[in-house]
C-alpha cells in the first residue's frame, strides 16, 4: 500500500496527516481515499497540488502516474505567498 | 502645506533631536502626484536630504516615517506605514514596512511623516500629541525589552518602540509597533543612535476621502473579494505565511544548512499545518485587514505572535534544528530584543557553517540547539565576544573570517528563507534589490515559480521582465498603503484553484515567454490606462481618497519612478551593477548535482534586467530615464 501524507488546509479541515491506500495508479489511489474518508471526495483531491515520490504530477502522467506499494504520495491544498 | 487631495494631512513634521526643535517639512503637490507616499515619499524626502556618503550610525542619517493615502481610511490592510533610512547592516537606502496602530495614529495627530534628524543628547523619547511634540526622558525606558516598553508607556495611542538590540547598535535592530516589527535593515539602530527610545502618536484628525460613497463601495466589494480568494481568504488567515513551509520543500526551495541544500527532512515538523495542530490559540492581524494573517502562539503561559515562515525556515531547515517549540520561544525573545529574525537567524547559520570549516571556532553548530536562546541575548546586549560579533552582520563576519562564497547575503542583508537555485528569478531579484536580500523587494518570482503557480523554476526565459514588473507593482501598491499581501487576490483563483487544470497548465507554460509583451508594457504603460478593479482594486482605491487620476499603467510607471529613485540614492552610497551579487554557493555550486541548470545565472540575468530597467551597463538610471520619470 502507498503511504499517502496530507499537507495545508486539507490536513485541517479534515484532521487526517497521513493514510495507507491502495491502486495501481493514481487515479485508483485518489478513489481507495474516497472509499476511506468520504469527505475527500476524488473532484476535489483532483484539484490540489499532488507529488508522487516527490515529483510533481505534472512531470509525470497525472493521475494515470503507475504507483508502487512502496511510493509516498503528497497530497497539498495550494499555497502561494507570505 | 495644505494638499488639494484627500486621504492626506498634507503636513509632514521635522523634528531636530539635537536642539529639540520641530517644524513643518515643505512636501508640494506636485511631489504627491509623483511619489505618493510610504516607501517612495520617504526615498523622495531622503534624497533631497542626504547628498552624500554618510555613515548610517552618525547623527547626518536621517530617519524617515511616512504613512500613505490609504493609511487610516479603513480600505482593507491599509494600517501599514514606512520607516526608511541609511541601513547600519548595507550602508545603503532601507525601507521597512510595518503593521500595528502607529501609522494610523500619526495620522491621527495630523501628520503623513516625520523627517527625524540630529541626535538627542540624552535619552529621549517623543510624545506628539496634534500640534505639539515633547521631547521626554528615556532613562527608565532604556534596557527595556520592546514588550516592556510599550507597557510602560501605556495608553491607547500609536507607539513605536526599539529593544535592547537598538540600544546596543545591532546592525539588524528592529522596531516594533505592537507585536508588529519594521523588521529588516537594522533601522532600530539608527533609533538607538540617536538616543531615541520611542515615539508615541495621538490626536483628533480624521482622514477624509475625497470621495466617500466610492471608496465604501469599492472597500466592501474588495473585502468580499479577499475573503472569496482561496490565498487571502483561506491559506493566509487559517495557516499564515507558515503554511509554505511544506511547499517549499517539495520544490526545493526551503532554505536548508545554510542554503546548501532546498530541502530538509523535517519541514513537517515545522510547518504552518503542524504550528496550527499543536500551537496556535488564535489568528490576529493588523488594523482593517480582512485577512489577518498572524498566529497567536503560547510561550511560558504568555499568548505572544507566533513566527512567520521565514522565521520558520532560518530557525528551523538553515540550522537543522526541527523542534518548533524553540522556535516559537526563540522568535519571541528576538521581538523583545527587538532583533531581525531573518539577520538573527542568517547569522547564525553562517557562523555555524564557519565554525563547521574551521575558520572561526566558536560554540555554534548546525542541530545544535542548547545555546542559541543565550547567544541571541548577547547578540542584543553585545555582552560577549560572539555575541558582539554576530550582532555586526554577516558581511562584517566574512570580513573578518572569510567564507565569502557561502555568506549568504545580498548587499550585506541576510536572504530570506527560499532557496533560489529553484527558483532563478527570485535569484535576480535578490541580487538587484535595492535593499539587499529582501524577498518581497526582490520582486517575489517565487510566488510564480512553485509557490502559488509553477512556471518553469530554472529557465531564464522571461523571469528579468517578470522581476521588473513585480518590483514595480509592489513599490506602488506599498506607497499607497496597503499591505503587500493583498496583491496575492490578483492571480485569478482558478489559476490558485485548480493546479493540474488546463488553463493553469497552459499559463505555467505560456507565462515565462511574455517577457516581450511585458518589456513593451513596462516601456509604454500608458498602453495599460486601464482600471480593473476586480482584478487591482489599489488604483481605484487610491483614487477615490485622493482624487488622483490613477490606473494600471501609472502604477506602473509609479512603482518604476520609485524603485529608479531608490537606485539613484544608493548610486550616491556607491552602488553599481558589482553590488547586484549573489554568494558564489548560489551562482557557481549547483542544488543538485544531477540538474546543471539548479545555480542562478544571474549574469545572463542581470543584462536582461538591466536593459529591461533602461540602466546603463553599470546598472545606473540612465540621464533619459531620469527624465523621463520626472525625477528632480
Ligand atoms: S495580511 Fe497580515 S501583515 Fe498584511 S495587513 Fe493583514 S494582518 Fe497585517
Amino acid at each position: 500500500m502507498a503511504t499517502v501524507k496530507f499537507f495545508g488546509l486539507l490536513r485541517i479541515q479534515t484532521g487526517i496527516a497521513e493514510a495507507k491506500a491502495e491502486g495501481k495508479t493514481l487515479k485508483e489511489v485518489l478513489y481507495d481515499i474516497q472509499r476511506q474518508y468520504p469527505s475527500m471526495t476524488v473532484k476535489e483531491l483532483k484539484k490540489k497540488v499532488i507529488y508522487v515520490n516527490g515529483k510533481d504530477i505534472n512531470q509525470l502522467k497525472f493521475f494515470r502516474t503507475k504507483i508502487n506499494p512502496n511510493d509516498e504520495i503528497t497530497i497539498m491544498s495550494p499555497v502561494s505567498g507570505g | 502645506m495644505a494638499t488639494k487631495y484627500g486621504g492626506y494631512t498634507g503636513k509632514i513634521l521635522k523634528i531636530n533631536l539635537s536642539d529639540s526643535s520641530y517644524e513643518e517639512y515643505p512636501f508640494s503637490d506636485r511631489e504627491r502626484e509623483l511619489y505618493l507616499g510610504g516607501k517612495i515619499m520617504a526615498a523622495k524626502i531622503l534624497y533631497d536630504n542626504i547628498k552624500t556618503k554618510i555613515k548610517p550610525l552618525s547623527k547626518e542619517n536621517i530617519l524617515v516615517i511616512t504613512t500613505s493615502p490609504l493609511t487610516g481610511t479603513g480600505t482593507p490592510s491599509s494600517s501599514r506605514f514606512n520607516i526608511s533610512s541609511i541601513s547600519p547592516l548595507t550602508g545603503l537606502l532601507c525601507s521597512s514596512n510595518c503593521g500595528g496602530s502607529f501609522g494610523f495614529n500619526l495620522k491621527r495627530a495630523g501628520y503623513d511623516g516625520l523627517v527625524i534628524c540630529g541626535k538627542a543628547k540624552t535619552k529621549t523619547y517623543l510624545n506628539i500629541t496634534n500640534d505639539k511634540v515633547e521631547f521626554l526622558p528615556a532613562d527608565k525606558l532604556w534596557g527595556m525589552t520592546t514588550g516592556e516598553a510599550q507597557e510602560a508607556l501605556g495608553g491607547k495611542s500609536g507607539k513605536i518602540v526599539i529593544g535592547p538590540a537598538g540600544e546596543n547598535l545591532v546592525r539588524y535592530a528592529c522596531i516594533v509597533s505592537e507585536e508588529r516589527a519594521a523588521g529588516r535593515g537594522g533601522l532600530g539602530a539608527v533609533m538607538g543612535s540617536k538616543n531615541l527610545k520611542a515615539i508615541v502618536a495621538q490626536g483628533n484628525f480624521v482622514s477624509q476621502a475625497k470621495d466617500k460613497e466610492k471608496l465604501k463601495k469599492l472597500s466592501k466589494k474588495w473585502v468580499k473579494k479577499l475573503k472569496e480568494h482561496p490565498l487571502t481568504g483561506e491559506q493566509l488567515p487559517k495557516l499564515g505565511t507558515a503554511g509554505l513551509i511544506s511547499k517549499m520543500h517539495f520544490k526545493n526551495l526551503l532554505a536548508t544548512k545554510n542554503f546548501s541544500y532546498g530541502q530538509f527532512e523535517g519541514h513537517d515538523k515545522i510547518n504552518g499545518e503542524y504550528m496550527a495542530e499543536h500551537h496556535l490559540i488564535k489568528n490576529s492581524g493588523c488594523i482593517s485587514c480582512p485577512i489577518k494573517c498572524g498566529r497567536v502562539v503560547e510561550v511560558d503561559g504568555k499568548q505572544v505572535k507566533g513566527p512567520e515562515l521565514e522565521t520558520l525556515g532560518l530557525l528551523g531547515a538553515n540550522i537543522l534544528n526541527d523542534n518548533i517549540e524553540l522556535i516559537l520561544r526563540w522568535n519571541h525573545l528576538l521581538d523583545e530584543m527587538g532583533m531581525d529574525t531573518i539577520s538573527a537567524a542568517g547569522c547564525l547559520s553562517f557562523a555555524m557553517e564557519l565554525n563547521e570549516k574551521g575558520l572561526w571556532k566558536n560554540e555554534l553548530e548546525f542541530g545544535k540547539t542548547d545555546n542559541i536562546e543565550r547567544i541571541i541575548k548577547e547578540t542584543a546586549f553585545r555582552s560577549s565576544a560572539i555575541g558582539n560579533t554576530l550582532a555586526d552582520g554577516t558581511r562584517e563576519m566574512s570580513k573578518k573570517f572569510g567564507g565569502e562564497d557561502f555568506c549568504i547575503s545580498s548587499k550585506g542583508m541576510e536572504i530570506s528563507a527560499y532557496e533560489p537555485r529553484s527558483a532563478v528569478g527570485q535569484g535576480l531579484g535578490y541580487a538587484v534589490s535595492n535593499r539587499g536580500g529582501c524577498h518581497l523587494n526582490a520582486g517575489y518570482l517565487v510566488v510564480l515559480e512553485g509557490l502559488g503557480l509553477s512556471i518553469n523554476q530554472y529557465t531564464h526565459w522571461g523571469k528579468a521582465a517578470l522581476t521588473v514588473t513585480f518590483q514595480n507593482l509592489m513599490e506602488a501598491v506599498s506607497a499607497g498603503g496597503n499591505c503587500l499581501f493583498t496583491t496575492y487576490a490578483v492571480f485569478p483563483s482558478f489559476l490558485i484553484d485548480k493546479p493540474n487544470g488546463l488553463i493553469t497548465r497552459i499559463v505555467n507554460k505560456v507565462m515565462p515567454y511574455l517577457g516581450g509583451v511585458l518589456y513593451l508594457a513596462l516601456k509604454f504603460p500608458q498602453i495599460l490606462a486601464v482600471n480593473l478593479p476586480f482584478i487591482l482594486p489599489h488604483p481605484v482605491a487610491i483614487n477615490a481618497v485622493t482624487g488622483m487620476k490613477l490606473n494600471f499603467g501609472k502604477m506602473l510607471r509609479l512603482g518604476e519612478r520609485g524603485y529608479n529613485l531608490e537606485r539613484l540614492f544608493n548610486k550616491r552610497m556607491g552602488v553599481n551593477a558589482s553590488w547586484d551579487a549573489l554568494p558564489k554557493r548560489l551562482t557557481d555550486e549547483l542544488q543538485d548535482k544531477n540538474n546543471p541548470k539548479s545555480k542562478v545565472p544571474l549574469e545572463k540575468l542581470k543584462k536582461r534586467y538591466y536593459k529591461i530597467r533602461g540602466w546603463d551597463i553599470d546598472g545606473l538610471p540612465t540621464e533619459k530615464l531620469i527624465k523621463k520619470l520626472g525625477i528632480e
